[in-house]
């Protein structure tokens, strides 16, 4: 394992995720002369990895039935399929992790910990490699309520496998990025299809890491970028909705909004 | 040890009876060795008015387990492996309580952290007391179970989060605790091997059924 950074594939305004980004994703990284690394055995089809960031809150329920928080804080829940056999506790509020066992969500139902649908967020895509590079793209999906699926985006994450140190690894990285960035491929018109935002590395903000990158880095990072999904899906939804409803509004129709007299 | 559903059994050992005891303990297992357990207990509330609340037992072995990472100087000093587990209640009724030994479900999962016991804090666990114990650990085969035996001294710590070097033990005797997991719905068995053999070592011990979680 080496030291990792997140990209998150960021759309032209008004532009919402779509499973034609991935073809175009992985274009780009053909054209970058990138090598796609076999499925693992045993993954599902078309799947080399996947990443899995849960909202765990604890609830109660209370005589009348009724849903209530309890005393512990909430926690994120981290399962990635390259260690089936760990899991990772990202306290974000207090800047702590904690590597557990696979019977670790176990542990934490025994405490009323609950996963909902839609705190979970799922990475799945596929491995390439450019020399000592591992790149993954992958597609983040938010369960809903009711088992249905939103996309979220896109995910590039590339990894240095030579170095553990995140700031010897820094140089070679950002110059990799820069040169990935070039590649950023472009419709008929020539305007960009969208653009590589890196996601800073909240890794220095957290106690007690150990000093060579490792999981629970990776885990810090997979939750940041989790809710920096979410947040940017949620603020589209809201532009979308309060356009639909000026448009309404504009053509006379009925609107949620009441038309000022 | 496999299975989440754990028979156990303990008893307090007159002195003069320790060193017979471990010497045929030493005779009837497969393997045994030194232990020195730190233990801390937390209370997790279970609602928002804390009212409610279940325990957490946090464990790591200290001891000669540290002094082998002193072995290179640059390597980084490895993060506290604590073992976290959630004992449920005591299964109760009519059909149980004739068992020798308590059944209760086991949940457990090691933790790894710079400071694992910060963490559960912070997440709103309180610690409740802090113990150390010292002394042997042996794994005995009987009757097709595999039963961990402790013989301890459990010496209390002022304060949950107190060093290591203030722990006292005020009653000077030792427990002797004794027990193995099965399979569920498997108890009866598992609880029937640890009455057998509690009966072989009596009567340097008298092994009763653990019934309360501590």
């Amino acid at each position: 394992m080496g030291v990792r950074w997140l990209l998150r594939w960021r759309l032209p305004a008004g532009q919402t995720p779509s499973p034609q980004d991935e073809d175009v994703l992985t274009r780009m990284l053909d054209a970058f002369h990138c090598k796609a690394q076999r499925d693992q055995p045993g993954s599902k089809a078309g799947y080399s990895y996947e990443v899995k960031c849960q909202l765990l809150k604890q609830e109660t329920v209370n005589v009348s039935g009724v849903k209530q928080t309890a005393g512990m804080k909430d926690v994120w829940l981290v399962q990635t399929s390259e260690a089936k056999q760990t899991g990772y506790l990202v306290h974000r509020a207090e800047r702590m992790v904690l590597e557990v066992g696979s019977e670790g969500s176990d542990l934490m139902e025994k405490f009323n910990y609950k996963s909902r649908g839609k705190h979970t967020i799922t990475l799945t895509g596929k491995k390439f490699s450019k020399g000592d590079f591992v790149i993954r793209l992958a597609s983040a999906t938010q369960v809903s309520e009711g088992s249905t699926a939103t996309a979220l985006g896109h995910v590039l994450e590339v990894e240095y496998t030579p170095l553990l140190c995140p700031e010897a690894a820094a140089q070679i990285g950002s110059e990799f990025l820069e040169v990935l960035a070039a590649f950023t491929p472009r419709g008929p018109d020539g305007r960009s299809l969208g653009s590589l935002d890196l996601m800073k590395q909240p890794i220095s903000q957290y106690s007690g890491l150990p000093a060579t990158y490792g999981f629970q880095h990776a885990a810090v990072q997979y939750v940041d970028m989790a809710i920096q999904l979410v947040h940017v899906a949620a603020s589209a939804q809201g532009r979308a909705g309060s356009q639909q409803a000026d448009g309404s509004a504009a053509q006379g129709g009925t609107s949620a909004a009441p038309t000022p007299r | 040890m496999e299975g989440r559903t754990e028979c156990r059994a303990v008893g307090v050992i007159a002195n003069p009876n320790v060193n017979t005891l471990a010497q045929a303990l030493r005779g009837m297992c497969t393997k045994y060795g030194a232990l020195e357990l730190h233990e801390v207990v937390m209370r997790v509330p279970m609602d928002a008015n804390n009212q409610q609340s279940t325990m957490l037992r946090l464990s790591r072995k200290v001891g000669k387990a540290d002094q082998k990472t002193a072995a290179n100087p640059f390597a980084e000093k490895p993060a506290d492996r604590w073992l976290a587990t959630h004992e449920g209640l005591p299964l109760r009724g009519p059909a149980v309580s004739s068992l020798p030994a308590a059944v209760r479900e086991i949940t457990e999962s090691y933790c790894n952290s710079a400071d694992a016991l910060q963490f559960w804090k912070s997440l709103g666990g309180q610690p409740e007391y802090g113990l150390l114990k010292k002394g042997n650990e042996y794994i005995c085969h009987h009757m097709g179970h595999e039963l961990r035996v402790l013989l301890l001294q459990v010496l209390t710590l002022p304060t949950p989060e107190s060093p290591l070097d203030t722990a006292r033990n005020y009653s000077g005797k030792y427990v002797l605790d004794v027990t193995t997991r099965v399979a569920p719905g498997a108890h009866v068995e598992g609880c029937q091997a640890l009455g057998s053999f509690g009966a072989k070592l009596e009567p340097l011990a008298s092994l009763q059924p653990a019934v309360l979680n501590s």
